[in-house]
């Protein structure tokens, strides 16, 4: 840690001196090439905010809630932007967001690059930052939903706060904490490829733009699609979520943690030559209202190209864009060959209750496993035919070969395989009665697997597969009996190597 | 973040919507919450799934989908989001479902002190087709409607008059019937062509056309045009650009207020003076400029009787433009007749006389008018 905040001294001290005098933003339709401004603004823990601070922030949501809808700068416009409901009208940069592909984080970047311009310029504070939302730090209140935004007045005399939306999920207005394993990070930052393969850090290889692309990254799927869900309320669907203000904040740590995992090193790097992830250019507004667009490439390192960086960033280590990219374009889907072993069909339905299914593993299977375990290759759990028709309010921890009994398992213990947490899987924008049915959630097992082997907790005759619903704890962290609202369905458990 | 500046003239509520709490079963809370999600017309809220209203009230005590099912509430909101709004242009409509449709009408009646109707306007909102006619006829109404809804034979009451057929065009002719003089309505004075010397609208000499942006004529004027203050502009963090492309100005409506009243009115008595209020709606212009732009503002009245339009008011000086911006022009009065009203507004730099292309140019129909 001593040595991050060295080297991040360091950086502030080598952008600090190498400008001096800010760069004024330059960005008029489409031209974003000269934003930077240095020294680089820096986003905060919202814990570490001043009082004046925090008034800043109220102040710059509270004039653009007041704004008409149809103002560029309003509130609800740039929310419309991730999602907005059919039949209010259409803006070619509304319900633009990407979900479910290797577009995830660079288009939040941007999104959030330009609504933080509109909401500094709002706010009369010429060096107001977006704070983030830090979760997973281990300290008593970091689960909790930072303190500005739950009360419902503030003041003396009192007036609404703009920061608090009342239709979040029950309790987390009042100091519920975000269960332990919604917030943990552990999967998505010790993957090294940004994108390729089954499992990546940024999302899958798309050949265009999508707004629910079906191949989320370890990131997007944990903590991202957890927080969301546990959050509730217009927070759990894509639709309505960037109309609560602690969006922001969310997907700013988002943002955070894709710098700290291109610092981390080991290869990890953004997939800057491909011409898919490059070339696609999105659609936003400055805080002037005038339109521009913004591309990968412009958003690499945030501090030298977009003037601002966070409180806990190394060195800038985004890469750079070739002015042609040189590689040959990645194909859109991964090609690695998939064998499905084993497969159990049938309606489950999840609840407040625990719920396992089991797989047999044939004669067939359990020769594939074997062969599996002896060679370099990867264990694949699906849960496909995903329907739901409303926010379960819960999202649900997901393990392996759970002995019977155990109705409070641990998940930093070895049969945990990680989260199903129902984000982004519906098509934006609502407006649908039907659930939205057949999508598919797939698991890593490999190293559940290989560690169950090897403390002999394995079944070579039965999978069995185990899901038990996660809602808030209570603010002193003792767990609480989860309320499912909706329950979701699923059709099929299968068993894949790849 | 340095520093705290407040903005009270911004802090004021932009969330006002529908009237939802006309769909049964909405409450002021429900409707409160909704508003706030950014939910403000009826159709907005009859595309929303039972689901997708749950997710965006949240927690309430007895909300549940079964309960917007059953009371239907995305269908009730449906049915008033085709129910027109008399000053605004209807923007939904209904597309074909296995052939089923609307056909939806507004009908205006002015009433003396008696209830006794002295004028009737009725439109065909999908075809913007309009027809007037003096005091209470109800087989022009079954006429208009079996005309317009395209109804068999069989249901169409049987013709008792010959009328003009509605013209499907865009811009519909007024319709003036024989049969309308007949009824009482009062003679039409003709109105000259624009190119004429003498205006067929006379102006009242108290009253030439003192044309002039009402922000010193009344309080209630001042209040109507006062625009929104940039409270916080682009020089703020060194940026100032143009933004016409993001702006789409339309005009909103056109009223005509008669002098002393403060109301719109579509009855007027001849030597009754009124003003023209022109209301344009500047989408994204609180962030627009702060600089005053030149504005050119002329309106038009044409007779329904000849059907030439003459132009009789004009006004013309600067503007600074903000969400809601009206011009009045003040001080007019027509001899008797009926007349549909429009404006012509062109906006441009302040410096540059009538350029050939301004920066904006809008152009609005007001309702009929009558002076008696």
């Amino acid at each position: 840690m001593n040595k991050q905040l060295s080297t991040r001294r360091q950086f502030l001290r080598q952008t600090g001196a190498a400008g001096g005098a800010l760069l004024l933003e330059n960005a008029i339709f489409g031209d974003v090439s000269a934003l930077t401004r240095t020294p680089a603004l820096i986003r905060k823990d919202i814990e570490t905010l001043t009082g004046p601070e925090i008034e800043a922030l109220r102040v710059g949501v509270r004039v653009m809630q007041s704004r008409t809808a149809s103002s560029p700068t309003s509130w609800i416009f740039q929310a419309n932007i991730h999602g907005f409901p059919q039949g209010s009208g259409s803006n070619p940069a509304w319900r633009s967001c990407q979900h479910g592909s290797f577009f995830f984080l660079a288009w939040h970047r941007m999104y959030l690059y330009f609504f933080e311009r509109i909401l500094r310029a709002a706010s009369g504070s010429r060096n107001l930052t977006l704070p983030y939302w830090n979760y997973s730090k281990d300290t008593p209140t970091a689960r909790a939903l930072p303190l500005p935004f739950r009360p419902q007045t503030i003041g003396n005399p009192p007036t609404s706060n703009p920061l608090y939306v009342a239709q979040r999920a029950p309790g987390i207005n009042t100091g519920a904490l975000l269960p332990p394993s919604a917030v943990q990070t552990g999967s998505a930052m010790g993957t090294l490829n940004f994108t390729g393969g089954a499992f990546h850090f940024g999302g899958r290889t798309v050949v265009a733009p999508t707004n629910s692309g079906g191949g989320g990254g370890r990131l997007e799927f944990q903590p991202h699609n957890a927080i969301h869900v546990q959050v509730g309320g217009w927070m759990g669907s894509p639709s309505w979520a960037a109309r609560d203000p602690i969006f922001w904040l969310h997907h700013a740590n988002i943002d955070r943690l894709w710098n700290q995992w291109l610092n981390m090193g080991g290869g990890r790097a953004n997939p800057v030559a491909s011409a898919q992830w490059t070339t696609p250019a999105f659609n936003f507004f400055t805080e002037t209202g005038a339109p521009v667009t913004m591309s990968a490439c412009q958003i690499l390192n945030s501090a030298t190209q977009l003037g601002y960086l966070y409180d806990t960033d190394g060195p800038p280590v985004g890469g750079v864009c070739a002015t042609t990219p040189t590689a040959p374009a990645i194909a859109g889907v991964s090609a690695v060959p998939q064998q499905t072993i084993a497969t159990r069909q049938g309606n489950v339905t999840l609840g407040d209750q625990p719920v396992t299914v089991n797989v047999v593993l044939g004669t067939q299977a359990k020769a594939a496993l074997e062969a599996a375990a002896a060679g370099d290759k990867t264990y694949l759990l699906n849960i496909e035919g995903i329907a739901y028709t409303g926010q379960p309010g819960a999202h649900f921890e997901v393990y392996l070969n759970l002995p019977a009994g155990d109705s409070e398992p641990d998940w930093k213990g070895p049969h945990y395989v990680g989260n199903l947490a129902l984000f982004g899987m519906r098509s934006h924008g609502g407006g649908s009665h039907t659930a939205h049915a057949g999508q598919k959630y797939t698991f890593d097992i490999t190293e559940v697997a290989r560690n169950l082997r090897a403390r002999n907790l394995w079944n070579e005759n039965r999978l069995s597969v185990t899901f038990v619903a996660r809602g808030l704890d209570n603010p002193d962290g003792a767990r609480r009996k989860p309320k499912v609202m909706a329950k979701p369905k699923f059709t099929r458990v299968s068993l894949v190597v790849e | 973040m340095d520093s705290k500046r407040t903005r009270s003239s911004e802090i004021t509520s932009s969330a006002k919507g529908d009237n939802f709490k006309l769909i049964k079963g909405v409450s002021a809370t429900v409707e409160s919450r909704l508003h706030q999600a950014g939910i403000l017309t009826y159709a907005q809220f009859a595309s929303l799934s039972p689901e997708d209203i749950i997710t965006l009230v949240g927690n309430l005590s007895g909300l549940s989908v079964e309960r917007i099912i059953k009371q239907n509430w995305t269908g009730q909101a449906r049915e008033l989001a085709l129910r027109p709004k008399s000053d605004e242009p209807v923007e939904e409509k209904t597309p074909p479902v296995n052939g089923e449709r609307y056909a939806t009408f507004v009908a205006e009646l002015a009433l003396d002190a008696n209830n006794n109707v002295i004028n009737t306007r009725v439109r065909h909102v999908q075809s913007g087709d309009e027809m007037t006619w003096g005091k209470w006829r109800e087989d022009q109404f079954v006429k208009f409607f079996t005309e317009h809804a395209n109804l068999p034979r069989a249901q169409a009451p049987a013709q008792q008059e010959a009328s003009p057929a509605a013209s499907p065009s865009a811009t519909p002719p007024i319709k003036q019937t024989a049969s309308e003089a007949s009824a009482g309505a009062p003679p039409a004075e003709p109105v000259r062509d624009p190119k004429q010397t003498e205006p067929a609208a006379k102006l009242s000499p108290a009253s030439q056309p003192t044309i002039e942006i009402a922000t010193k004529t009344s309080t209630e004027a001042a209040a109507e045009i006062a625009t929104k203050v940039l409270t916080e502009t682009a020089a703020e963090i060194g940026s100032e650009v143009s933004t016409e492309a993001a702006i789409r100005p339309r005009a909103r409506k056109l009223e005509v207020v008669a002098a002393g009243s403060g109301l719109p009115s579509v009855l007027l008595r001849h030597n009754q003076a009124f003003d023209v209020r022109v209301s344009l709606d500047f989408p994204g212009a609180a962030d627009l400029r702060k600089e005053p732009m030149a504005y050119t503002a002329i309106v038009y009245a044409r007779s329904l009787s000849d059907k030439r339009a003459q132009s009789f008011s004009r006004s013309s000086g600067k503007i600074t433009l903000s969400e809601r911006t009206v011009i009045k022009l003040g001080g007019i009065s027509l001899k008797p007749g009926a007349y549909r009203l429009a404006a012509d507004v062109t906006i441009h730099q302040p410096g540059q006389s009538a350029p050939l292309t301004p920066d904006f140019h809008i152009q609005t129909e007001a309702a009929l008018i009558r002076v008696y």
